[in-house]
């Protein structure tokens, strides 16, 4: 993926992970498979948890991008550096899916 | 002092007074934390010994990697909670979270605080439509009480119990189901409502006193006194939520028994309406445990039948008329079935019930267990019949199996290492649900009493009506004959764990057995 196709798709949180805040920290939890694997889940940061609650089907990356710069003090383009790579991975686990085509 | 104490009362000690246990030893660390984890107050001792310099750093390493499955272990059964929560309620069906999934998220800091083995949801409407509504969204049904279904999880393999009552026997406490819904509250957390306190007070009372014969683990005890600390009771409400349901007798009884065992202690003007309401012997009987608090903690046996006697004075031709007679969903059913069924259910209780408390209240003499087998099939005089007390609490798994989906039971022995650990928490189905087979893990009758050990003669190795055989993992040699008639029930899952090791574990088992069999029958005639 590209980080200008990352930006510009729209994606959706699966429903098969759920993300849960506890205390100081944010945790991301895979809800299929038995137990509780513990290799599995994934810690998230301040910033990652709020990309991960902004990941709604609607909007886009670079909207995702203007909350985050104006939410945390972050500049832009770190911001779609760190906001592309976390996407990447996202995809890599099957957190998120693409809601629709990006547009052009 | 600490020391010739048991690891349950060290723990219990510690819920009491705040004082975290002191282990001599790294062992003695390890067993507190087992009985800790089977009490579902691990995470809390976590909690607590964070920085205690008398815990080795490997246990306390050990604890921090409990509390962080068992926060995994909750949000996931959350998640399930949610996820049938918000299916039936886009059906139109009203319903809400019970129990654990209910108190986890209000009573506590962390879910991983609140273990719970699987998730309850009360549905308030049409419940023979909730139940195929999850069947068509491929929750496998497990089995059904009377008042309960419990289903699986086609995502996450975890186990949903779809109430249509709070308690067995339903309509005994009769359900306000409107006043209930209109008194929930919206939460923004995992489930999206759950009940008020007051109904959650008055739930866990009859669940606590009803369903378990006030014989429950430390962290339900506890749900009472966070109740009180962390919730606004509104006492007049709690009174009318009690009354309207005929639960005044459980409230008294739980509130009586949560203070004497976690020091529980609700807010004046409550508990003064609740002291007068215990009816006397069931207060005598209660009176008769408190000076020994943990009779009234798993895996102490209930007395559930003496306590559910005592639970509904004025009404046991009801209690009696409702345990034989189980109403049906809603669906007419033909009467000749009903009438099986209620011959089924009585005879059951007279079975299970009726005449081992008859034969321990007037002393008669239990009908022998017989002769055992020795592992060649010679005829030894066993070991000395169980007594009255434990056929009754034989007989109280034996009907709770028979009336729950499963049952849960900590694991105390270490002869199944590595598969079961003392302190994990197995499920329990009976064999009807889930018949045995070669390489379960199952509970039978031993002539020393109850015990979890793994088939490792069965079918499909064994052929119908031959004699089955069982091993404990970590015993070189198997057990006596049992016959299929002897297994009371099949573990079906262990707490935390993602699956039991069967079939290649009970093949090394048998093939181990069968060496040892071969050994003494080579060892007997140079001994002779």
């Amino acid at each position: 993926m590209t980080p200008e196709q990352a930006l510009a798709g729209v994606y959706a949180r699966s429903d098969r992970m759920v993300g849960r805040r506890v205390a100081d920290e944010y945790i991301l939890v895979p809800i299929v498979g038995r137990g509780a694997n513990l290799d599995s889940i994934f810690n998230l940061s301040r910033v990652a948890a709020f990309i991960w609650e902004s990941i709604d089907g609607r909007r886009d990356g670079y909207a995702i991008i203007e909350a985050v710069t104006s939410r945390f003090e972050v500049d832009r383009r770190q911001a779609e550096d760190d906001y592309c790579h976390f996407l990447e991975q996202l995809v890599t686990i099957e957190a998120v899916f693409p809601a629709h085509r990006p547009r052009e | 002092m600490w020391k010739s104490k048991s690891p349950l009362v060290l723990v219990h000690r510690w819920l009491l007074d705040g004082e975290p246990p002191r282990p001599g030893d790294s062992l003695e660390a390890q067993a507190i934390v087992a009985v800790a984890s089977g009490q579902g107050v691990a995470g809390l001792l976590q909690d607590a010994v964070r920085s205690g310099p008398d815990w080795p750093a490997e246990v306390r390493e050990g604890l921090v990697h409990h509390r962080r499955a068992s926060l995994v272990a909750g949000v996931q059964r959350l998640d399930l909670a949610a996820r049938v929560l918000n299916l039936l309620d886009r059906k139109g069906l009203r319903a809400l979270p019970l129990k654990g999934a209910a108190l986890a998220e209000s009573l506590y800091d962390s879910v991983a605080d609140r273990p719970m083995a699987d998730v309850d949801v009360l549905v308030l409407d049409d419940a023979v439509g909730a139940r195929t509504l999850l069947r068509e969204h491929g929750f496998a049904e497990l089995g059904w009480a009377d008042h309960a279904v419990s289903f699986a999880d086609p995502l996450g393999g975890g186990v949903v119990e779809l109430h249509r009552d709070l308690t067995s026997c339903p309509g005994l406490f009769p359900l306000d189901r409107e006043g209930l819904w209109a008194r929930s509250r919206t939460s923004s957390a995992q489930v999206p409502k759950v009940p008020s306190p007051e109904d959650l007070f008055v739930q866990l009372s009859l669940h606590a006193a009803f369903q378990h014969g006030l014989v429950l683990s430390l962290v339900q005890y506890l749900d009472f006194r966070r109740l009180f600390t962390r919730m606004q009771l509104d006492p007049r409400r709690v009174a009318a939520i009690a009354a309207a349901s005929c639960a005044e007798v459980p409230v008294a009884a739980a509130l009586r028994a949560a203070e004497a065992v976690v020091g529980a202690r609700p807010p004046e003007a409550l508990a003064e309406r609740f002291r007068s309401r215990l009816p006397l012997a069931l207060a005598r009987w209660l009176e008769g445990r408190l000076g020994d608090p943990l009779s009234l903690v798993t895996p102490a046996p209930p007395a559930l039948a003496r306590v559910r006697w005592g639970l509904v004075p004025g009404r046991r031709v009801e209690l009696v008329r409702r345990s034989i007679f189980v109403a049906g969903e809603g669906a007419a059913e033909p009467a000749a079935r009903r009438a099986l069924v209620a011959f089924a259910r009585a005879s059951h209780l007279v079975r299970r019930w009726a005449l081992p408390a008859c034969r321990s209240w007037f002393g008669a003499r239990p009908p022998s267990s017989g002769p055992a087998a020795t592992p060649e099939g010679k005829r030894l005089e066993g070991p000395p019949p169980l007594g009255p007390e434990a056929r009754i609490a034989e007989a109280i798994l034996a009907d709770c199996l028979h009336s729950f989906p499963h049952v849960r039971l900590t694991v105390t022995g270490e002869c199944m290492g590595p598969a079961l650990r003392p302190g994990d928490t197995v499920l329990v189905a009976e064999p009807a649900l889930r018949p045995p087979r070669f390489g379960d893990v199952v509970l039978f009758r031993h002539p020393e009493g109850l015990r979890l050990h793994r088939l490792v003669w069965a079918p499909p190795l064994a052929g119908a009506g031959s004699a089955w055989r069982t091993k404990g993992d970590r015993s070189p040699r198997w057990d006596p004959h049992i016959s299929s008639g002897d297994v009371l029930g099949t573990v079906i899952a262990v707490e935390g764990r993602e699956s039991v090791p069967g079939f290649s574990t009970a093949l090394r088992s048998l093939a181990q057995a069968l060496v040892a069999s071969a050994r003494d029958r080579l060892a007997a005639p140079a001994r002779a």
